[in-house]
């Protein structure tokens, strides 16, 4: 640990009180922490050779390795064979762990919302979650307090500013989008009002693992680097303390934001977390409920004007999906109701995103016609039951 | 992607498309598709050897109709497979682009 603990039990009991919405409970969550301790540990893939041929797992087979070459697995070799070569950005530094990667690393992993996976290249590579780890306590927050109270501490607007910027709203004083560190931090330390500063994390590390459907774990050593470095995040955290969107004491908050983008995933996990999302909040390799159907909704939206830092017009107007970026070199990608993409490739653009994760991204949206304005995109499913006597007058 | 064309009576020009219409195959037909509908007026499109149709292709094909029918001309496509059509349908591009079953009904319906 590196924050002084302090009691702050009653203070977070008295929240839960008021503000929890019926049928959210902490306890629920405390119990499920016990079953998440069966699920598989996959195994440690440092030092394995990547596959360049895509491999695809059924639900049912899942692990047991690669079946026949789909379409959706040759487009997955065109889109890596093109952006593989791509060798521009740079690995992120201003957390010192996070330049100890392999550089070239590079993975793809699509996995669909009833439960098939596709992969090429290092789909299996473990590398922490960094700011994707904000989408989903956003998710978790809204499931556990509320729209409101969630509200009253981050905004959804898209700011306009870099990642780590230290900069509010003018107009509500509080941090523009949960998806910013400024937001991300407000939103850990609803989380750790919420769930109690002692049991936070195991509660968040059990939903991630829950929407990936195996046990995942904490990279101490990144932990560490972040905890030891994060010297604009305390800043930010002290400002947040000042305009009321951080409850004190300041560190636990900051504690829990360290560790949760500390958490160590694979591209294959992301796609699978997407899978989650996009199935509305349940995994469909294990269906269970994971998220809230509503705030899965909700968190769709901000991911998709806020995800990719500075980039999330540009994103919005080229791959056009929900997407969260993190300085790990992760992309989560999220096709509703159908897809849950996952990109891994270290080298960051000025951005803060993986250069090749964004072009994989663009070569996939482009080729499944997967952006919300593309022409095979027909929308709402209902307007055409709702309008069906208009089309017959006509 | 190959593609293939030819003249047909009633200044009408057949092109035939084979290969999977994806990315790739998308990016090898580009220009001379788009050069066809920048000159012909009466395009029938025959699609029996499209192997696979990938929403990139689509939009390919979507703007060369859309280029021709501003000029009041009209492209067909015929003889789609059911995978093909399965998708043309799901998607509403059929509502948009014609699509007959063959080259006979293309040629009437393109005069």
């Amino acid at each position: 640990m590196f924050w002084k603990k302090r009691a702050v039990e009653g203070q977070s009991q008295q929240m839960e009180n008021s503000i929890r919405p019926e049928g959210a409970t902490v306890s629920s969550d405390l119990a499920k922490m016990e079953d998440v301790r069966s699920l598989p540990l996959a195994a440690s893939v440092v030092g394995a050779i990547p596959s360049t041929e895509p491999k695809t797992v059924e639900p049912a087979a899942a692990g047991k390795g690669p079946s026949s070459t789909s379409q959706v697995d040759q487009m997955l070799a065109y889109v890596y064979e093109q952006t593989r070569p791509i060798d521009d950005g740079a690995l992120a530094d201003y957390i010192p762990e996070l330049a100890n990667v392999p550089a070239d690393s590079f993975g793809i992993a699509i996995a669909t919302a009833n439960g098939k996976v596709h992969t090429i290249g290092d789909a299996d590579l473990k590398f922490t979650i960094q700011s994707a780890s904000k989408a989903l306590t956003y998710c978790m927050a809204l499931e556990l307090v509320g729209r409101k109270e969630v509200l009253s501490r981050a905004g959804v607007e898209p700011s306009g500013d870099p990642f780590n910027a230290i900069e509010f709203s003018p107009v509500t004083r509080r941090p523009f989008n949960p998806m910013v560190n400024a937001g991300a931090i407000a939103i850990s330390g609803l989380l750790r009002d919420i769930l109690g500063p002692e049991t936070a994390f195991d509660l968040v590390l059990d939903r991630f693992s829950r929407a990936a459907g195996r046990q995942l774990t904490l990279n101490e050593d990144v932990y560490r680097s972040e905890a030891a470095t994060g010297h604009r995040n305390r800043a930010i955290g002290h400002l947040l303390l000042s305009v009321g969107a951080l409850n004190e004491p300041v560190e636990p908050a900051l504690d829990l934001y360290f560790r949760q983008c500390s958490i160590l995933v694979t591209a294959t996990d992301l796609a699978r977390i997407g899978a989650t999302i996009a199935n509305l909040g349940v995994n469909p390799v294990t269906n269970e409920h994971v998220f809230d159907i509503d705030a899965v909704r909700d968190t769709q939206s901000v991911m998709f004007t806020c995800g990719m830092y500075d980039y999330s017009g540009g994103w919005a107007y080229e791959v056009g999906i929900p997407a969260k970026s993190g300085v790990g070199g992760g992309i989560l990608g999220v096709v509703n109701r159908q897809l849950g993409i996952g990109t891994y490739s270290p080298r960051l653009d000025s951005n803060g995103n993986s250069v090749r994760g964004v072009a994989s991204y663009r070569m996939i949206s482009d080729s499944l016609g997967l952006h919300s304005f593309d022409l095979t995109n027909t929308g709402s499913g209902f307007v055409s039951s709702f309008f069906t006597s208009d089309s017959a007058e006509s | 992607m190959r593609l293939d064309q030819v003249g047909l009576p009633g200044g009408i020009l057949k092109v035939k498309l084979i290969g999977p219409l994806d990315i790739a195959g998308a990016g090898e037909i580009d220009a001379p598709f788009s050069a066809i509908s920048s000159k012909n007026n009466k395009v029938i499109v025959d699609f029996k050897d499209v192997t696979f149709l990938a929403s990139i292709g689509i939009r390919l094909l979507v703007k060369a109709a859309r280029d021709i029918a501003k000029r009041n001309g009209r492209l067909v496509v015929f003889s789609a497979t059911d995978d093909a059509r399965k998708v043309l349908r799901s998607t509403g591009i059929d509502t948009i682009v014609r699509v007959v079953a063959d080259e006979a009904t293309a040629i009437t319906a393109c005069g």
